[in-house]
């Protein structure tokens, strides 16, 4: 459904009437005469422009509406999600023609298109997200986390020097990606909550205490968050490690990547990453990641922060941009 | 194993199909794949993986992208089948006929040029994703870049495909000019090995191909025989 070319006029209204009957979009009316409503927003119509912004939800939100707890601190509004697709017009040639023999077959949320308002620029607009690379990975004794430190809303970078390594607790740290706001969110509510749990058993909470409290609420909260977070950590029943918690799933693993920029390194990761590597060993093997990663990804880039952690403390380092390793063709 | 954590920028599609109609009855066929081309001094190694898919369903798991167009010219497909076979065949067509004209074996470029001619100009009809590599005595070993939309570039090595998303950073990291046949050779079975293992759309057996004046050396790797990395 991304792929469907929208065309100005008539057409477009019965298009979206079509697409409300099969269920897949939801909008609670829909006029015609340069206005359109869409969820009870109401948004302008540039004639000239094939254009309109349709918030959609999934189909089992739709059934599931009246079970969300609405007392919930996160307080999703269940009806509005918005996606970051954007095709302007005339459409023809700005969409990949690849998306075309996508072939997920998983039910989720399809957003046609972007409104393209005449007034206000782009970012105002759209989602901030940290499009982003993190990496976490465990040594004898210890983990090393890694981030860049790109925040982009649309194209434009809003924060070129986020720090998405965040305390849980004292030797326990999360990466962030994804959604900016939902992942600062959960991140901070897992340090409430570990605080409260650390006092409650009297000593250092366990990284996969830390790691079930962030993959409950992503759990629970799976459809209305899009935000990744790895946490890793260093506690003295099971030494470093490194949890993995994508869309509410939770796994321990030698070493986890994530966020927009990973897709460009799981080859190199693959390739280099050694059991049992030195200190020393895995922080080069995070930078060097991270710097390809930012190399090829255009919503990772920045600066690289490094987290250790073990028995005897926590070190924060940067790195800055002119101090990253360079590879064959910069 | 690492877990993915893809940002799908475009919206992912709904399945409106119902199941009792298998998914591949409805999709194109397409070469997922991972494809890839490296120059050295004398030649050029050119590799594939073998999968094409209709869906989710693999019509051919022993593929060959690697298709000669002319004596020590070849082109690496990917993207649609249908849209790069019928690519090739013309441009096939169209070399053996300027060959002849020149009563000389044809450049590389010439090559290059003519698909880029056909995948700029029908370019809103086609995906093809087509890398051109060969050998030819004013320039030896050759290595040109025709992605989808059309453009042409000259690369030392250049990866195509589904698949090599997840090989830039290997290859940033592990490429360096002035690498030898056999060198090259490797780095290629790595880089698709690796490709293959997290591409969906990528798997079967590697092909391989060294390109080079005495002439065209194919090889192919078998799945058990493939590199193997430590994560597994």
């Amino acid at each position: 459904m991304a792929s469907d070319v929208l065309k100005p006029g008539g057409s477009l209204l019965s298009r979206l009437a079509r697409l409300e009957r099969t269920g897949s979009l939801s909008l609670s009316s829909l006029t015609w005469g340069g206005r359109a409503a869409t969820g009870g927003r109401l948004l302008p119509l540039c004639p000239e422009r094939t254009v309109v912004k349709i918030v959609t939800r999934k189909r089992r939100e739709i059934r599931d509406d009246k079970k969300t707890d609405k007392t919930s601190p996160l307080a999703p509004n269940p009806l509005l999600r918005f996606g970051d697709a954007s095709i302007s017009a005339p459409p023809a040639r700005s969409e990949p023609p690849r998306a075309r023999h996508q072939s997920s077959t998983r039910t989720s949320t399809s957003t046609l298109c972007t409104t393209m308002l005449e007034s206000g620029p782009e970012w105002t607009s759209e989602e901030v997200k940290t499009g982003t690379t993190i990496i976490g990975i465990e040594f004898d004794g210890g983990v090393v986390l890694g981030s860049d430190s790109r925040v982009s809303a649309g194209a434009t970078v809003v924060n070129r020097v986020m720090n998405k390594l965040l305390p849980l607790h004292d030797k326990i740290y999360c990466a962030l990606s994804g959604s900016a706001a939902d992942a600062q969110t959960i991140a901070e509510i897992v340090n409430y909550q570990l605080d409260v749990h650390s006092v409650e058993i009297d000593e250092d909470p366990q990284v996969r205490s830390a790691a079930s409290l962030v993959k409950n609420i992503s759990y629970k909260y799976k459809e209305e968050l899009s935000a990744h977070l790895i946490v890793a950590g260093w506690d003295r029943r099971a030494g470093g490690q490194v949890y993995a918690t994508l869309n509410g799933l939770l796994t321990r693993q030698p070493f986890a990547v994530g966020g927009s920029g990973s897709s460009y390194i799981y080859g190199f990761v693959d390739a280099e990453f050694r059991k049992a590597m030195s200190r020393d060993a895995c922080q080069e093997f995070v930078i060097n990641a991270l710097s390809l990663a930012m190399s090829r990804d255009g919503s990772s880039g920045g600066v690289a922060y490094l987290v250790t952690i073990d028995e005897h403390g926590t070190e924060e380092k940067v790195i800055l941009g002119n101090d990253l390793p360079k590879f064959y063709d910069q | 194993m690492a877990v993915a954590a893809t940002v799908a920028p475009f919206g992912q599609t709904i399945s409106s199909q119902s199941d009792l109609v298998p998914d591949w009855t409805c999709r194109e066929v397409s070469t997922g794949t991972t494809i890839m081309a490296v120059e050295f001094d004398g030649g050029v190694v050119i590799g594939a993986d073998s999968r094409t898919t209709t869906g989710a369903y693999i019509a051919n798991r022993v593929t060959d992208k690697l298709t000669p167009i002319h004596d020590r010219i070849f082109c690496c497909r990917s993207g649609s089948a249908a849209d790069t076979q019928a690519i090739a065949d013309v441009v096939t067509y169209q070399l053996g006929f300027h060959s002849i004209e020149l009563d000389e074996p044809p450049l590389v470029e010439t090559a290059a040029n003519l698909f880029k001619a056909s995948c700029y100009r029908y370019r809103e009809e086609l995906t093809a994703g087509i890398i051109v590599a060969g050998w030819d005595k004013r320039r030896g070993g050759q290595v040109y870049s025709v992605p989808i939309g059309g453009m042409l570039v000259r690369q030392p090595v250049s990866i195509g495909g589904s698949g090599s998303t997840y090989i830039y950073g290997f290859m940033d990291s592990n490429y360096k000019p002035g690498l030898t046949k056999e060198q090259c050779l490797e780095l290629t079975a790595a880089a698709l090995s690796l490709a293959m293992e997290r591409d969906g759309s990528s798997g079967g057996v590697v092909r391989l191909a060294a390109i080079s004046e005495n002439g065209v050396e194919r090889r192919v790797i078998l799945g058990n025989q493939l590199p193997k990395f430590s994560t597994h």
